[in-house]
């Protein structure tokens, strides 16, 4: 045996020295493959310099002089308490989502499909509102001395008309109720997908064998849906955990703080502390960065349902369980957002915020007033300036970053999945850190704090990851079959990419696009510690306005950002887009 | 993690649902582009008229040869100015106008801000890059660590040179241009009818949960809790502090909150907001104990300046009594010049005023934590 292998072994050997003398020199293969490689390796570097810059500069500083900032970190007193806040409220914020969101998605669940058309959307509507002009609504709500609805509340007999109250937004439990119905819409979207991944089968074995319909769900469909449950709890409890928007704008009055409030206090002394800011960042950046391998997987899970058709038949068979079901979310979305933007509504016309619901007085001096203010005129073109700049920038980035991760298998091995990665990790760095990061990177040699280029910088590495899911989702949707014919008619990959596969994504990218525009209008964690006295962008000028000024504008300024978020929204419709790109 | 991919998610679900619903994809293909330009268009309109953000393409910055008149020519030349300031916006805004009903042509860019001003300020001197050309802040302490950044002005500004000697915060370099006072009781009139008279009356029982106060220790803040210390006793702090106080970040919104009727009464403010306030019908009163704490802004001009002549223009007309008539008349502030009308008379009050030199950095941090301990936050 081993004689004749070796014999068979021989032969290849020398048809190999014949080839050998045929091949180019190792020479012209290593320049080749460099020429083949550079671009991609390039690509890498640029994207690594772009996602490393808010996070690597401050964390080194966390860790210069000897780690004296984690002494100075050990040594503050109230950084114990503020922990302990931080994780009721995120606690506190899990159950309420959890409980309103497996609601909403049971709800929906039993619907009738035709409900189901119309309402499809809303128990999300809530995070469509920008959550600077939503957090203003709902103070404007549930402020205990001025708030609407705590006035009618009052007017109920078995409750106290004397004190103010009863709900007050500025506790614990106001930063609570609003976290909660926050991520609320995203524990429904997660439910609400596995519901209809579970299928009818079990459901109506169970029917079949004499169960009932709640014993059904307490048997059957809830403990079957363990696993989502607690995929979506997990996800809930950790963007809890980053909040910021709600305990800024609610917090401040009762002091309660929260992590990332009083990292952001400390921006505002003087002089500036960031040895101390990037130690108390240092452990949610190494969480971000080991959670983007688990978020990939939740990613995945989460965006299979966005654009399923409705096949199984779901429907309760009961109608008072079905208009039951219905109602309660039409009530959901009422108080989770058509209730605020209402009042702030009421608000923009009022000469001033007070809890009386009187029709007198009425009258548009407040929009007056904000748009004569230079600064506020001038913010609205900074936003959208700098917004739609971030995105056309970020589209063709993230189309080259699809590309190489798409074709992993004709790149050199490591580049596609360390693009993979990066690209990811901004997904994971909670908003308020990332721009405490470009508040030290950019003060330092850059000297670009301040200046509009910062934003664009910022914004851009903001949309990277979502940007590349886009093209890759288009990519995949486009199938290999025209890439291939091209390329066989003979076209080079340059040649396909811009007369092929680009004609044919074009919708897909212009809707995403608009959605893209849409997210940076609602951006306020990194804008926030990027703003300037002379560049400025709405929700920021939003926040100091509330900050500082009177509530009639704030309402005005709320209501504005709102209107070009459902602007941004009407132009992705209205663009159109394939529908590949809902199959993401 | 980030909140941004939820808002993702809820706007792709949003945009899917209304998209199978409402817009029912095959009819009016042809008007999709046509509202798509129009979209386009109307959102590039409102971004050219809200116009580019104020970025001056800075002429170089040196003060004109020769008399006064060189350097108002050379202001006119220059067009405008920026200059940063904490104090309340109704207080600038009457100075600004006088300003421009003599001097037209030049624009004033005020930026108001509260304890971000320092970093910023700092930011922009350490990159040399435009932004403010004068400052009108309260903050002692930056000012003393800041005095090799600014321009010495006694002599160069014609309405300084007879400037009252008592009435420098820093020799040369920075006339005080109105004293503000904020140790104030504001209260609003339908909570409490009877109002207040002096301190100790902030300890009653019915004020309890009622009180805002400040939070955020800078040097101001700090002083003023020294000032209540060594005024009424060490134990009106804790005392204060079991009254259950609201706290904000700044004394306007605290002034606002107050007319509101969110809070009854604020143990500090200050005037122009008042007067703003129950000019618009507030129902609110107010007043200034016989022992009360002030807090003096003062104003420089910064060596990195852009537009060294507009500035000198706006700021000698600050200390002109025109100028001072606007920014302290209408009982906004207190006057270093005298017989200055409609300016807050502070006979028989003892003011304290804010002094960096016994008020340094250690000592407001030594009161941050003091205050962090008394008052829990």
């Amino acid at each position: 045996m081993s004689t004749s292998e070796a014999t068979t072994v021989k032969a290849p050997e020398k048809n190999t020295k014949e080839v050998t003398s045929q091949r180019p020199s190792f020479g012209r293969t290593f320049g080749r493959r460099l020429l083949d490689r550079y671009p991609w390796v390039l690509l890498a570097a640029l994207l690594v310099a772009l996602v490393a810059l808010p996070i690597i500069p401050l964390q080194t500083r966390a860790f210069a002089d000897n780690f004296a900032s984690f002494g100075a970190m050990i040594e503050m007193t109230d950084l114990g308490p503020i922990l302990l806040r931080t994780l009721i409220l995120g606690i506190g914020s899990l159950v309420i989502a959890m409980v309103l969101g497996t609601l909403l998605a049971l709800s929906m669940h039993v619907m009738s499909a035709r409900a189901r058309r119309y309402l499809g959307f809303m128990p999300v509507l809530p995070m469509v509102i920008p959550s600077v002009a939503h957090v203003v609504g709902f103070v404007f709500l549930l402020s205990p001395e001025n708030g609407y609805l705590n006035a009618m509340l009052r007017a109920l007999p078995f409750i106290d008309g004397t004190q103010p109250g009863p709900i007050n937004v500025y506790t614990e439990f106001g930063v609570v109720l609003y976290t909660g119905i926050h991520l609320t819409a995203f524990v429904y979207m997660f439910v609400y997908n596995g519901l209809r991944n579970l299928g009818q089968g079990y459901n109506l074995a169970a029917k079949v064998s004499g169960a009932g319909a709640l014993r059904t769900l307490f048997t059957v469909t809830l403990p079957m849906l363990r696993p989502v449950l607690v995929y979506a709890g997990t996800v809930c409890f950790l963007l809890s955990l980053g909040q910021f928007t709600a305990p800024l704008l609610l917090g401040r009055r009762e002091g309660v703080t929260v992590l990332m409030t009083r990292m952001f206090d400390l921006t505002l002394e003087y002089p500036l502390n960031f040895g101390l800011i990037a130690a108390m960042g240092t452990p949610l950046v190494v969480m971000a960065v080991a959670l983007v391998v688990v978020q990939r997987r939740l990613i995945g899970n989460q965006d299979r349902f966005v654009g399923q058709v409705d096949m199984a038949d779901s429907r309760s068979q009961s109608p008072v369980v079905r208009t039951l079901a219905t109602a309660f979310v039409v009530a959901f979305t009422f108080f989770g957002a058509i209730l605020p933007l209402l009042a702030l509504l009421f608000v923009s016309l009022s000469p001033f915020w007070s809890s009386t619901l009187s029709l007198d007085n009425l009258s548009l001096t407040a929009f007056d007033t904000v748009f004569s203010n230079k600064k506020f005129v001038a913010s609205i073109g900074t936003s959208l300036t700098v917004s739609a700049l971030a995105v056309l920038l970020v589209i063709p980035l993230g189309l080259m970053i699809a590309l190489g991760i798409y074709n992993r298998d004709r790149l050199w091995r490591p580049i596609p999945p360390l693009l993979d990665f990066i690209a990811n990790i901004p997904l994971g760095v909670p908003a308020a850190l990332m721009g405490f990061g470009y508040l030290f990177a950019l003060a330092g040699p850059l000297h670009l704090s301040g200046t509009a280029t910062s934003f664009v910088l910022a914004y851009l590495t903001l949309m990277i990851p979502y940007s590349v899911r886009y093209s890759l989702a288009t990519l995949i949707s486009l199938g290999k079959q025209t890439v291939d014919a091209s390329r066989v008619s003979g076209a080079g990959p340059l040649r396909t990419l811009l007369q092929i596969t680009l004609p044919l994504a074009r919708g897909g990218i212009a809707s995403s696009a608009a959605i893209m525009f849409v997210l940076l209008i609602h951006e306020f964690g990194v804008s926030l510690l990027l703003r300037s006295a002379s560049v400025n962008v709405m929700s920021v000028v939003l926040f100091e306005q509330y900050d500082s000024g009177s509530y009639p504008q704030v309402a005005v300024m709320a209501l504005t950002m709102t209107a070009i978020t459902a602007a941004g929204l009407l132009a992705a419709l209205a663009i159109g887009g394939r529908r590949a790109l809902e199959r993401l | 993690m980030n909140s941004t991919l939820l808002v993702e998610q809820a706007i792709w679900k949003t945009y899917v649902c209304i998209k199978e619903t409402i817009m029912l994809e095959n009819r009016n293909r042809k008007a999709r582009p046509l509202l798509a330009i129009a979209l386009a268009a109307s959102m590039l309109a409102a971004t050219a008229c809200a116009g580019p953000s104020a970025t001056n393409a800075g002429t170089a910055g040196k003060l004109a040869e020769g008399d006064w008149n060189a350097v108002v020519e050379a202001a006119k030349q220059e067009g405008s100015l920026t200059y940063y300031t904490n104090a309340a916006p109704e207080q600038n805004e009457p100075v600004i106008k006088a300003f421009n009903a003599q001097y037209p042509e030049i624009t004033v860019n005020m930026v108001r801000g509260a304890a971000e001003l320092d970093a910023k300020l700092d930011a922009e001197i350490a990159g040399n890059t435009d932004g403010a050309d004068l400052v009108l802040i309260t903050h002692r302490q930056w000012f003393e660590a800041n005095v090799p950044n600014f321009v010495p002005v006694k002599d160069t500004l014609p309405n300084l040179a007879n400037w009252p000697a008592d009435a420098w915060s820093i020799d040369q370099v920075s006339p005080t241009a109105s004293i503000s006072p904020n140790g104030i009781i504001a209260w609003n009139t339908k909570l409490f009818p009877n109002g207040f008279k002096n301190w100790n009356d902030l300890l009653a029982p019915e004020v309890k949960g009622k009180v805002g106060l400040r939070d955020t220790v800078n040097t101001d803040v700090a002083s003023y809790l020294q000032f209540q210390e060594d005024t009424n006793g060490p134990q009106f702090l804790p005392a204060l502090a079991k009254q259950e106080p609201r706290f904000y970040t700044s004394m306007v919104p605290m002034a606002q909150s107050m007319a509101a009727g969110e809070i009854g009464v604020a143990a500090m403010s200050t005037p122009p907001t008042l007067v703003e306030l129950k000019k618009q019908g507030a129902p609110i009163d107010w007043i200034i104990p016989n022992e009360t704490h002030s807090l003096p802004f003062t104003m420089a001009m910064l060596k990195k300046t852009k537009h060294p002549n507009a500035a000198s223009v706006y700021m000698n007309f600050v200390y002109s009594p025109e100028g001072q008539k606007a920014l302290n008349g209408q009982q906004y502030g207190v006057s270093p010049l005298p017989g200055i009308p409609d300016t807050i008379d502070m006979t028989g009050k003892k003011s304290t005023l804010l002094d960096p030199k016994t008020m340094t950095p250690e000592r407001t941090k030594e009161w941050a934590q003091k205050f962090r301990e008394i008052f829990g936050r």
